[in-house]
């Protein structure tokens, strides 16, 4: 799926620099699931940032999908990113202003999906999240649960082959976090990719490998359970 | 895609109701500005243009030098030169001359069987000038219409005045008292407000005049065939008159020669002698436009400031579109549309703003814009474009600063505010008031030149006097003194005497004065008939020797000897006509004189102060006082009566005045006015300019502080921590004040040095249209400047105390 060699991200504020990524190596196959953990400041975000391609590394080489992508232009990276990868955000990140709905039609929009396909499509996906009920409602209407299914749904309707996941239970309860992550599981087993930074131990197991990180650096890397069996449609 | 963008942009606008109201009331207000003034513009590049054939339509206008000196440019043309024309220059289709002696009285008394009236309006005119020029027939033939002798074309307005009716073809007009019976042969709709003919009433012309050469109030216009070469005929000009001025003419006159104006230039590139009409100015339509383009920007300028001030509020949606694949073309793209929707809710805003002040603006610049035009195809497809080019322009920098923001660093949270959109928004903050400060000097310019030219001291008193004005035919006839003698019988008028015309009207009328004992001759000092006691009914100084007086039986031109063409008699010179000459008012008294063109004859009697008988925009001239002989041939010299009163019983003592006319000229009609009326109109296009100045300044500013509230607004709403913490720490509601006005009011300082610059030189080239000015003061550049510093202070204070006054908890407990 990816592949990082000797990749490094150094940010500059006027005169002060920051390395938040330091020849970071890191190899991810298809239908893997992989948690990514250390302390703050550890550049966990950074490294899913630049995965997602949301942003460019300073040095070093990534591979996506057997593409050089480190050097491509915002455009190219959209487009890669609206056919591959969905998002799912700690801090939910739905648009206030729109509804369920219209929030997880969005990438279908950008993917210029037919109307009537994109309505059957977040139908489905709000159907298997358990929020369709909520469908007319706006964000701020709804649970941090509810909101983060909404961003899961968001994520998923555009089929893509990998899912990052930004501390996707670092908002919510022990309860939804749990149901949160038993449909990442579900998603992997289907064999979606699955990416996530997590500070929870407990939802770290949940990921077949866990990529510990301190400094920048790649500390450790090791295995959590078994691949579970992929059954893609 | 379309719907998720507009639901956004709706649901941004319901959700922040300050905001939208003010990005759209301000945008709406610039807007509406601009559609006015471009309905103005509009209209004064019109003039003319209607006509089929505008783009061939010339005019020949008479330039010559007097022999002695002096230059003269006159609108109009000889009498004979239009067939000659004709002959010379076979591109030259065909001619038309109007006879209309500018916009100085051309008046005539008129009457049906019903009415009498003294119309200004009238003239003669070939019948070509219907094939030439377009009119809106309503009955008659305009093939035909003045090719008969005593023949008359009327307009609409014009034959419902004498007739009650527009089918008057066939009716009949005695002029001027039975000089001649004019028979209806066509009316014509009104003349359009565009264009510089300007007449009511046209009849055949005399054949008389069309053979002298010293009728020069016929305005001459030709229509040359497509692709004709003017620049070659215009090469001709000289030439032309060097072959066909007839000798006795050509001794008077040197350099005769014409210039060839299309049509739609005479408007408001045209500014000649004897214009049929008012001309319009190319500097004004240049400064509305310059006006109605800074007012918009100003409103586009508070558009972009607000967008992005907020844009931390659209960060993360921007961050989560890119993050589900938007493309930065994408966001720039949603923005824009956000924009043109806004302009689109301020346009028709604008649009109302606009029937609703039109009836107001038109009575202010007197034209009829036809705001009905705002409503046809191409008013609609304008206005379409005007939507896009302003959301455009207006929403360009928003979108490309709000695209940009990067979806790794919003979507973590961090929206650190750009120091560099900071700074432009300050850029643009000064660039709304320079624009501001510079219509406030050019406003505070142009009232004081106003108030100047109104307190100069004329050199005479127009207070108090009556104008009454007789025809040009007849005059006053044998009348004159029977006139004056029983005006004089009232106890409230205290003097009366007559001119050729009235100071507040332009001189005209050049002659050559040749004086003893000076070797140059003064070449072109302005005569000026006038009757005995017009120096005393005037008030004008007597500087040395002495002015007319009946007594001393010598001052009116006589004929000298058996010889009728030659006249006698006594002159008095003004200050600067001795001056030029090289000599003292006392110096100048006693010397003989003589116009030698003219074969008059006599001795300067006087000298008298110099006033400002003209405009200020208009220096001085060299004038020549000279009583003309009585009235015995067909013109009259003198025929404006002016009469000083009282202010006691004003009505019965203009009623006295109506009566003694009615009684000695009962065939005329009355045409009365008071002479400061007319010394008001000298004033008035700038008078309006200066109102104008002063709403636009007014409008200018109120659209900046409005940007100034909303950024003010947005600055306090984003340090309401910062707030809370000083005001923890011990800081005043004033200290918060003073930080927030501080920052704001140094933008405007700043400002002052764009603006100064700015605004000295172009009104330095305004006052240049005056030949008296006032000097730029540096108490005008200096006031502004403080009165928009203490509005921005009011603005930005107001907007800052209300949330210094808050608790400081509450503001600590915001984040």
């Amino acid at each position: 799926m990816l592949k990082l060699d000797n990749l490094n991200k150094v940010f500059r504020a006027g005169e002060v620099e920051t390395t938040a990524l330091n020849s970071v190596d890191l190899k991810i196959t298809a239908g893997e699931f992989v948690a990514i953990m250390g302390p703050s400041g550890c550049g966990k975000s950074t490294l899913l940032n630049i995965i997602g391609l949301l942003d460019n590394p300073s040095s070093g080489s990534y591979r996506f999908l057997d593409e050089e992508v480190s050097a491509y232009p915002e455009r190219k990276l959209a487009q890669l990113r609206k056919k591959n990868i969905g998002f799912i955000f700690q801090s939910f990140n739905l648009i206030d202003e729109l509804t369920v709905f219209d929030n997880v039609e969005l990438p279908l929009l950008y993917q210029k999906v037919s109307a009537a396909a994109r309505r059957a499509r977040v139908e489905a996906m709000l159907e298997k999240v358990g929020i369709l009920s909520r469908r007319d409602h706006l964000p701020q209407q709804l649970s941090g649960g509810q909101q983060q299914r909404v961003a899961v749904a968001r994520a998923l309707v555009g089929e893509p082959k990998m899912i990052l996941a930004d501390e996707p239970t670092g908002n919510l309860d022990s309860a939804n976090g749990d149901d949160v992550m038993n449909l990442l599981v579900a998603l992997n087993a289907e064999g979606t990719t699955i990416v996530m930074v997590t500070h929870s131990q407990p939802h770290a197991q949940y990921a077949q490998r866990a990529v510990r990180m301190l400094d920048g650096k790649v500390l450790t890397e090791s295995t959590t359970r078994a691949p579970l069996t992929a059954n893609r449609a | 895609m379309f719907k998720s963008y507009l639901t956004i942009a709706l649901k941004h606008l319901t959700a922040r109701k300050l905001y939208s109201a003010i990005n759209i009331v301000g945008l709406a207000v610039g807007l509406a500005c601009f559609i006015l003034i471009a309905l103005f513009v509009t209209h004064e590049w019109s003039y003319d243009r209607y006509h089929a054939n505008a783009d061939r339509i010339y005019r020949f206008s008479l330039d010559y030098s007097l022999a002695g000196g002096g230059d003269v440019h006159l609108a109009a043309m000889a009498a004979p030169v239009a067939p000659m024309l004709e002959q010379d220059f076979p591109e030259i289709l065909a001619t038309a001359r109007i006879s209309r002696c500018g916009t100085a009285d051309n008046g005539a008394t008129i009457s049906s069987d019903d009415v009498t009236y003294y119309d200004t309006g009238q003239g003669m005119a070939d019948n070509s000038v219907f094939q030439i020029f377009d009119f809106e027939w309503l009955h008659g033939d305009p093939a035909t219409a003045l090719l008969e002798p005593s023949s008359v074309v009327l307009t609409a307005s014009t034959a419902m005045r004498y007739f009650g009716t527009t089918d008057a073809v066939g009716r009949t007009l005695d002029f001027e008292n039975g000089a001649a019976l004019l028979e209806v042969t066509g009316v014509i709709g009104d003349l359009p407000d565009n264009t510089h003919l300007n007449f009511n009433l046209i009849m055949t012309p005399v054949p008389f005049f069309l053979e002298q050469w010293n009728q020069t109030c016929f305005h001459t216009y030709a229509l040359l065939a497509d692709g004709a070469d003017v620049g070659a005929i215009q090469a001709r000009a000289s030439e032309f008159f060097e072959r066909h001025l007839p000798e006795n003419v050509a001794a008077f006159i040197e350099n005769a020669s014409f210039t060839v104006q299309p049509v739609t230039d005479i408007h408001l590139r045209s500014r000649r002698q004897a214009e049929m009409s008012p001309s319009g100015s190319l500097a004004t339509v240049y400064t509305f436009a310059s006006i109605a383009a800074f007012i918009l920007a100003i409103a586009c300028i508070n558009f972009m400031n607000l967008a992005t001030a907020r844009g931390a509020q659209r960060a993360k949606e921007v961050g989560v579109r890119k993050a589900v694949g938007g493309s930065r073309a994408q966001m720039i793209a949603q923005f824009l549309g956000e924009s043109i929707l806004i302009t689109l809710i301020a346009v028709l805003l604008a649009v109302a703003i606009v029937e609703l002040v039109t009836p107001a603006f038109e009575a202010f610049v007197q034209k009829d814009l036809s705001v009905a035009n705002l409503h046809d195809p191409r008013a609609i497809a304008a206005l379409a474009a005007l939507t896009v080019l302003v959301g455009l322009v207006a929403g360009s920098y928003p979108a490309f600063y709000l695209s940009a923001f990067k979806p790794a660093q919003v979507l973590r949270g961090d929206i650190t505010r750009s120091t560099r959109a900071a700074a432009f928004r300050r850029v643009l903050v000064v660039l709304q008031f320079s624009i501001s400060i510079a219509l406030l000097i050019g406003t505070a310019t142009v009232f004081q030149q106003l108030r100047y030219a109104r307190a100069i001291d004329l050199g005479y008193d127009k207070d108090q006097v009556v104008v009454m004005t007789a025809s040009a035919l007849q005059g006053f006839g044998t009348q004159w003194e029977a006139l004056k003698g029983e005006w004089l019988s009232s106890p409230d008028v205290t003097s009366v005497t007559a001119s050729m015309q009235v100071p507040a009207t332009p001189i005209v009328g050049t002659r050559l004065l040749r004086v003893e004992g000076v070797q140059s001759e003064l070449p072109s000092p302005y005569t000026m008939f006038v009757e005995f006691d017009f120096f005393e009914t005037y008030g004008i100084e007597l500087l040395a020797g002495r002015t007319f007086g009946e007594r001393f039986g010598t001052d009116r031109l006589a004929a000298r000897g058996d010889s009728d063409s030659e006249l006698t008699g006594s002159f008095v010179l003004n200050e600067l006509a001795a001056r030029q000459l090289g000599l003292t008012p006392e110096e100048a008294v006693g010397r003989a004189v003589e116009f030698p063109m003219d074969g008059v004859s006599g001795s300067i009697v006087g000298v008298v102060a110099d006033t400002y008988l003209e405009s200020i925009h208009s220096a001085l001239k060299p004038l020549v006082y000279v009583v003309p002989p009585s009235q015995t041939g067909t013109f009259a010299t003198i025929r404006e009566a002016s009469i000083r009163v009282t202010s006691n019983n004003l009505p019965d003592t203009l009623t006295h005045i109506d009566d003694t006319w009615k009684r000695f000229l009962p065939d005329q009609a009355i045409t009365r006015r008071f002479l400061d009326q007319d010394f008001q109109a000298l004033y008035e296009s700038e008078e309006r300019q200066g109102q104008l100045f002063l709403y636009f300044s007014a409008l200018a500013i109120l659209i900046a502080c409005l940007g100034l509230v909303g950024l003010a607004s947005f600055a306090v709403e984003q340090r309401t921590k910062e707030i809370g913490v000083r005001k923890a720490m011990g800081g005043t509601v004033f200290d918060i004040v003073r930080l927030f006005v501080g920052e704001f009011s140094r933008l405007v300082l700043v400002a002052n040095l764009i603006a100064w610059p700015a605004a000295y030189f172009l009104m330095q080239r305004w006052l240049e249209n005056f030949a008296y000015r006032i000097d730029l003061s540096l108490a005008v550049f200096v006031g502004s400047a403080l009165l928009v510093l203490v509005v921005a202070f009011l603005t930005v204070g107001t907007v800052t105390a209300r949330a210094a006054r808050a608790n400081p908890v509450r503001s600590l407990r915001y984040e």
